[in-house]
């Protein structure tokens, strides 16, 4: 493999080294080729395949707002791009350097600067990992409430930048929810501290519009979010619908009768297969693509696919027609999975309000095991999905948003544009009361790298013209990096006009994150 | 009745090109219109229309139906420069409609249509113009609520409460208004018109609804909005208590919000505004009166209603029982049209200063702005909204003055109330928005806000039509 070397300077390097110190700085190919990509299937691929994408030309890592002010002038003064980078578990390519560059690492910010209790709100470095955050806030007796699946690999300034959503988003909202105040340096150099209050009217919103601007606006350094005391109570409840309309409407009607459960997730038939719904079966298992096996599926299946247990991978993507026939075998219905927690007094009228309503909407009632189990394997799924790239075949998810009165066209919609091309099994999780997101893992291949990435190409450009039809958004909480940067523009049509003058009023010199989110 | 002669006259061409568009009856310049659009209720300019004296005054008054409208009109107006003023029923308290260039005032209040209301997905989709009363009233009467009462219910517009975030009476359970936004369509200065998408929530970049909310009418003219919708509770508690000290009363909204109670209405008085406001109300009680109100199912708000009592006598309250809160309940739009026979009167102002804290902030802010105002005013306090974070406050000041120091004595009360709460960790309007009354105040708060906004309108509003002279230190007119 060859590496192209870095087109860093050495003056560059000795001014960036001065800012930063010896120790915080590198232009190693191991570090630049550990830097060049995020957890986008493409580039895993890609990897895989020996191929590279852009190589940043210089890391440095920042242990204080004022390096941080004066490494972006430094950038900004020599139009270099400058990438703000925190974990790297995005799945869009967000931190993909596609002109060079420098990777500004947040990881070593990673301070709680305060813990208001009697406010309920902590301060923290943009750099600190999503587990370590809220171990530190458990210790103290409280919790931030945001559990993405990422949330050992992930960072409070990466949550921050691409709008993430965690498995309890029902109850404690996406991280834009709990948001209270940014300290954000700008293109320019300045910084930009946004009071903390639980509400204000001092014009435009700042804070939502850093949210979800993935390093093209500016460094988030640190955030104030709300944080709740930890549940003292928790209770689990499960259901399963006929079909996933029946359990469309029981979610529908959970967050519309005002409950606040905390996890909601609706596996389609196929999925509930895979998870299974009984109190015992698939106890052990690490993920959905160990739970693949014939098993589940009985002897019709079994017969029709032999081997499937060993090649599920491989078998779906490259016959993806055939495995969403699957879904025919799958017939136990489709599985509501809840969750809620807080005060007691409050958790177990919930649960029983929730009870009588879904009931009334013909879910038969499962009892606590089924969530009960999807709680103690709730990370494991998205670790499970590396294996499918070792077979040469990818997998990815699209999780898109829309009202109830769409969300139903949205799952039927997108799974008829992609049924073609790839395996694709669905669930709904994200409740809120006007509607909810879908979130879809596809599974394909391609007999080699170039003919992956188009069937990959054609996957999404088939699914986001799906969601534009229905009526959506494209991504609830993944973000747009670079891959989705084509569909902006269709995403938001002359809206795009107001990103534009946002971003040249606060990277006039155009160094942040370039080539990202369909700016120019 | 004769059309007086304009100070400067109207451009003929501006005329007719609107009329063009409007036809004749929704284009006026009588000067009967042309008072009446020439100010909000800002006291200040109210103390100046009572002397008789109103320093600006728009040229023209419209009144477009339709987005398309909208959007021709501005147009026009960009090319002509001239100054354009989106105004919903200017209740507005701090001079956001003032059309300090002249020009042309919008009135949205023709574009009052509910287009149509998804009941699967509990959104109403209407045009900005349309009176919070109408919409409410129409929404109750198919079984919904929008859950928002600001104090000028029945003299507000929806365009009016996005474009300067307010909140209302039930912020506590459903939000302020940004709140209760899906999606927003609006028109730019040059006509071009943008739409956000309708998603319950998304990851496709800033929020830019976030950005046309609170934007006082200086980036777009906002046309049509989705709201979110709730079943009109099936039943309502109320629930009442006294406390001694206005600490106990913080205190126990505090931990009935940390315990996770969603009381819709929580409305707490300080010693004076108990004795001033609650007992003209019809109310009487000594100490600091805290009204609940609980919505929902029967089972859940008996529950949480008794636990918010039990957390209330924890903390030093009595219990007042429903009563108190049921009359407040049944007379709270009452509360403000009480007050403005005093402004009428010479040689009297009165005004209301709202901030919001965090709990940490909240008694400080409290102390410092109620001792800074207490040595010019009569001042009432009390807290409109709380969250689990912490809570807004709200300071109705007034005093007497004499026709030489009123303006005196009225800018150094907010003088006053300002920088104690930059002072003291408050945010300076909780839900009033920043007009031209507060600019001053937001450059100090949030430095760069108003070259940010500033650079943003240049490059959205490059001829500066939209609102000029709002969230904006210099007035730098068009023309
Ligand atoms: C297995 C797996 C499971 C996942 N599950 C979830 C899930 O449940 N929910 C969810 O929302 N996401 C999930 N993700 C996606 C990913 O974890 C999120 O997008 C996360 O927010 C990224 O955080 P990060 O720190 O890794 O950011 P990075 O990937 O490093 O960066 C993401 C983007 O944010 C920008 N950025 C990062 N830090 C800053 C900063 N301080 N200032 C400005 N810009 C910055 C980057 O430039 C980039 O554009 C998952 C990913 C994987 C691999
Ligand atoms: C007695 C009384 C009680 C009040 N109580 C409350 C309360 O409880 N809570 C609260 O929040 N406020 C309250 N207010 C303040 C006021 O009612 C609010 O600010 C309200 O939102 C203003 O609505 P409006 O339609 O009257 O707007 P206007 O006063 O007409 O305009 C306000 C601002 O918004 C802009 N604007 C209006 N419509 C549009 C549009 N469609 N597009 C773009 N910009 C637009 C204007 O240019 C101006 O800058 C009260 C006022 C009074 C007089």
């Amino acid at each position: 493999m060859k590496i192209s070397p870095s087109q860093a300077s050495t003056e560059l390097r000795e001014a960036l080294t001065a800012i930063v110190g010896e120790a915080n700085i590198s232009v190693a190919n191991l570090e630049r080729l550990s830097y060049c990509r995020d957890l986008n299937p493409m580039a895993n691929l890609a990897t895989n395949d020996g191929r590279l994408g852009p190589l940043p030309d210089v890391i440095v890592w920042p242990h204080e707002v004022d390096q941080v002010v004066r490494l972006v002038k430094l950038a900004a003064e020599r139009r270099v791009p400058l990438i703000p980078f925190g974990a790297g578990s995005g799945v869009c390519g967000g931190t993909t350097p596609l002109r060079g560059g420098i990777i500004l690492d947040l990881k070593k910010m990673k301070r709680i600067l305060a813990l208001d209790e009697k406010s309920l709100a902590v301060t923290a470095e943009a750099g600190i990992i999503g587990q370590h955050l809220e171990m530190e806030l458990n210790r103290q007796g409280y919790t931030m409430g945001h559990f993405p699946s990422s949330i050992y690999t992930s960072t409070l300034g990466g949550y921050l930048a691409a709008r993430s959503a965690g498995q309890l988003s029902a109850k404690y909202g996406k991280i834009e929810d709990m948001v209270l105040g940014l300290e954000v340096v700008l293109g320019t150099g300045e910084i930009m501290r946004t009071p903390v209050a639980p509400r204000a009217s001092l014009g435009p919103d700042w804070n939502q519009i850093f949210v979800g601007s993935e390093g093209t606006l500016g460094v988030i350094t640190s955030a104030t979010c709300r944080i709740r005391p930890y549940p003292p109570s928790r209770e689990f409840a499960s259901f399963v619908f006929p079909t996933i309309e029946a359990g469309i409407e029981g979610m529908r009607l959970l967050m519309q009768n005002e409950l606040k459960p905390a996890a909601v997730r609706l596996y389609d038939e196929l999925d509930t297969a895979l998870v299974g719904t009984g109190s015992k079966q698939g106890e052990s298992s690490e993920s959905f693509f160990d739970s693949l096996p014939i098993s589940q599926f009985g002897n019709a299946v079994k017969s029709l696919v032999p081997g499937l247990v060993r090649r599920a991978e491989r078998f779906v993507g490259q016959r993806a027609d055939l495995a969403n026939e699957l879904q025919r075998f799958a017939t136990k219905g489709c599985l509501l999975v809840l969750t809620f927690e807080g005060e007691e007094l409050l958790t177990r009228a919930e649960k029983n309000l929730a009870t009588e309503i879904c009931e009334k909407a013909e879910g038969v009632n499962k009892g606590p095991e089924p969530a009960m189990r999807w709680w103690k394997n709730r990370y494991h799924v998205s670790y499970g999905q590396s294996k499918v790239f070792y077979h040469g075949a990818f997998v990815d998810t699209i999780e898109m948003a829309t009202t109830w009165r769409k969300i139903a066209d949205l799952y039927h919609e997108i799974r008829r544009a992609v049924r073609e091309k790839a395996f694709i099994m669905a669930h709904f999780s994200h409740a809120y009361h006007e509607g909810c997101s879908v979130y879809f893992t596809f599974v394909s291949a391609g007999t080699d790298v170039e003919k992956a990435r188009q069937t990959h190409r054609q996957v999404w450009d088939a699914a986001v013209a799906a969601c534009h039809r229905v009526g959506g958004a494209m991504s609830h909480h993944h973000g747009i990096g670079y891959t989705k940067a084509p569909y902006m523009h269709e995403e938001h049509g002359q809206a795009m006009r107001i990103f534009e003058a946002l971003k040249q009023e606060m990277d006039p010199a155009g160094i942040l994150n370039p080539g990202k989110m369909g700016l120019s | 009745m004769d059309q007086p002669k304009p100070k400067k006259p109207t451009n003929v061409e501006l005329l007719n090109r609107l009329r063009d568009v409007l036809g004749g009856r929704r284009v006026s310049r009588a000067l009967g219109d042309r008072l009446n659009y020439s100010h909000d209720l800002w006291p200040r300019s109210l103390l100046e229309i009572r002397r008789g004296e109103a320093p600006y005054r728009p040229d023209l008054i419209i009144w477009p139906e339709t987005t398309e409208e909208v959007s021709r009109v501005l147009k026009v107006c960009n090319e002509m420069r001239t100054p354009v003023v989106p105004f919903g029923a200017g209740s507005g308290m701090c001079g956001g409609v003032l059309p300090v260039c002249g020009g042309v005032v919008l009135d949205t209040k023709r574009m009052n249509h509910i287009e149509r209301i998804s009941e699967e997905s509990q959104v109403a989709v209407c045009q900005t113009g349309i009176l919070g009363i109408h919409l409410e009233q129409e929404l109750n009467r198919r079984g919904y609520t929008m859950g928002h009462f600001p104090g000028s219910f029945g003299i507000s517009t929806l365009g009016g409460y996005l474009a300067t975030r307010s909140a209302g009476q039930a912020a506590t359970m459903y939000g302020k208004i940004e709140d209760m936004v899906l999606s927003l369509q609006a028109v730019l200065a040059d006509g071009t018109v943008i739409h956000t998408r309708t998603a319950p929530r998304r990851a496709t970049g800033p929020d830019f609804n976030h950005v046309l909310l609170g934007s006082e009418g200086v980036l777009a003219v906002i046309t049509r909005a989705h709201m979110r919708l709730h079943a009109l509770p099936a039943a309502r508690e109320f629930r009442s208590a006294v406390f001694p000290k206005l600490d106990n009363g913080l205190e126990a909204l505090r931990l009935m919000l940390r315990f996770g109670l969603r009381p819709t209405i929580v409305r707490l008085s300080d010693p004076a505004d108990t004795s001033v406001t609650m007992k003209a109300l019809g109310l009487s009680a000594q100490g600091c009166l805290l009204v609940m109100v609980f919505d929902g199912r029967s089972a859940q708000i008996e529950l949480e209603s008794a636990k918010a009592l039990e957390i209330c006598l924890a903390n030093g309250g009595r219990d007042r029982g429903e009563e108190p809160a049921r009359h407040w309940y049944n007379h709270r739009f009452a509360e403000h049209f009480r007050q403005s026979p005093l402004l009428a009167e010479q040689k009297m102002v009165l005004d209301t200063i709202e901030l919001a804290a965090t709990w940490t902030n909240v008694k400080p802010l409290y102390d410092a702005v109620h001792k800074a105002l207490g040595r010019q005013a009569t001042v009432l306090a009390h807290v409109p909204h709380a969250y689990p974070e912490g809570c807004a406050l709200a300071f109705t000041v007034l005093c007497k003055v004499t026709t030489e120091d009123e303006f005196k004595r009225y800018d150094r009360l907010w003088q006053t109330a300002m920088d104690a709460a930059l002072k003291n960790g408050g945010v300076i309007s909780h839900a009033h928005g920043i007009g031209r009354q507060k600019v001053r105040w937001l450059a100090k708060q949030l430095p760069l806000a108003l070259p940010l906004l500033q650079g943003l309108k240049r490059r959205l509003d490059p001829n500066n039509i939209l609102n000029p002279g709002k969230l904006s230190v210099e007035v730098e007119c068009p023309c």
